[in-house]
């Protein structure tokens, strides 16, 4: 071993850290995030309710959210949640669990404008992932779109400089 | 004591020194004689020694072997005396002495230049597996569950790009770029 060697990462994953991530992982990581966002937007009706009860308790029911509205409130926390992340720490809690980062071209961390644009993309299209599987680059098409990639990455800390 | 530079500690080749090596078959021929005669002398003058320093009809403290005893007391006191002054002279000079030196030493130089440091580090890097001590005690700590869990996605994804790579052409046109681990996160 040499002080190369120093890393967090477990010897068995260590060959497959900066690679690219292929469905399977992916797929995970975007099921942990739904569960998050549903989460969160559960959240927001329950606040909203407890503030309606705080405001009005004498005539207080649970409101009914239209489904236009509420489709509109999932799409807009997604998009938030996701470009935040990316452009923050370049994963999401679901990327975190499953050790992968999404990262430029140059293999740093998303530019804000990328990083917002890769979240509006992947919540109006989120069946661009499947792409992955059929691409050799295992690519998704917001990947091939906007020249960023998904890799394994079990260290901590996010590359600084944007790309 | 593998990580001093020059030569390793195990010997190299010896080079051939016949002058050398006569001189010390000569040397151990010679002190084997001397030893076997020196005993064999002694065995046989033993008796007539013990006679001269214990004669018969001489009182005891006229006996020469009452004499010596009393020499070898006086001279063990000596010896005493002695090995406690010279422990007291070197307490006072081998911190001074010492210091002079490391004064007029440059050690991190000295050290810097006959141990290689790297090596050394390896080794106990190696011995104490850091890695591990790393994963536990920073806050990045991962479970063995998260571990797993990760471990059978990449599993499933190197299970999934196998079927799917029997559906590709074999010669893609554009094959995978491998990423720059330099810039890797």
């Amino acid at each position: 071993m040499t002080v190369e060697d120093l890393t967090p990462v477990p010897q068995e994953a260590r060959a497959y850290q900066g690679q690219r991530a292929g469905l399977v992982s992916r797929t995970i990581a975007n099921t942990v995030d739904a569960v998050v966002v549903a989460v969160i937007v559960g959240s927001l009706y329950l606040g909203f309710n407890a503030a309606r009860f705080f405001l009005g308790p004498t005539d207080f029911t649970l409101s009914e959210p239209a489904p236009l509205s509420s489709m509109t409130t999932v799409l807009v926390v997604l998009g938030a949640y996701l470009s935040v992340a990316w452009a923050t720490t370049g994963r999401t809690y679901g990327c975190h669990v499953m050790g992968l980062r999404v990262v430029g071209r140059r293999g740093g961390r998303l530019r804000p404008v990328v990083s917002l644009a890769r979240g509006v993309f992947c919540t109006l299209f989120p069946i661009g992932l499947l792409w992955c599987a059929v691409s050799s680059e295992k690519r998704s098409v917001q990947d091939v779109v906007l020249r960023t990639s998904v890799i394994y990455d079990w260290k901590p800390r996010a590359p600084k400089t944007p790309t | 004591v593998g990580a001093v530079t020059g030569p390793t500690y195990l010997p190299d080749v010896v080079e051939e020194q016949p002058p050398l090596d006569l001189a010390v078959a000569v040397a151990f021929v010679a002190a084997t004689v001397a030893t076997t005669v020196t005993h064999r002398a002694m065995a046989v003058g033993s008796p007539v020694v013990r006679l001269l320093l214990r004669p018969p009809l001489v009182g005891a403290r006229l006996q020469p072997g009452t004499w010596l005893d009393g020499l070898a007391a006086y001279g063990g006191r000596r010896r005493a005396e002695v090995e406690h002054r010279a422990a007291h002279v070197l307490d006072l000079l081998v911190p001074q002495v010492t210091e002079t030196l490391l004064r007029r030493v440059d050690l991190t130089a000295v050290v810097r230049n006959h141990v290689d440091l790297a090596g050394l580090v390896d080794e106990v890097l190696a011995e104490i597996d850091l890695p591990e001590i790393i994963r536990e005690s920073t806050g990045s700590v991962t479970s063995d569950t998260v571990r797993g869990i990760r471990m059978q996605g990449i599993t499933g994804d190197e299970a999934v790009e196998r079927i799917l790579q029997r559906f590709r052409p074999r010669h893609p046109r554009h094959p995978a770029p491998e990423l720059d681990p330099t810039t890797r996160p």
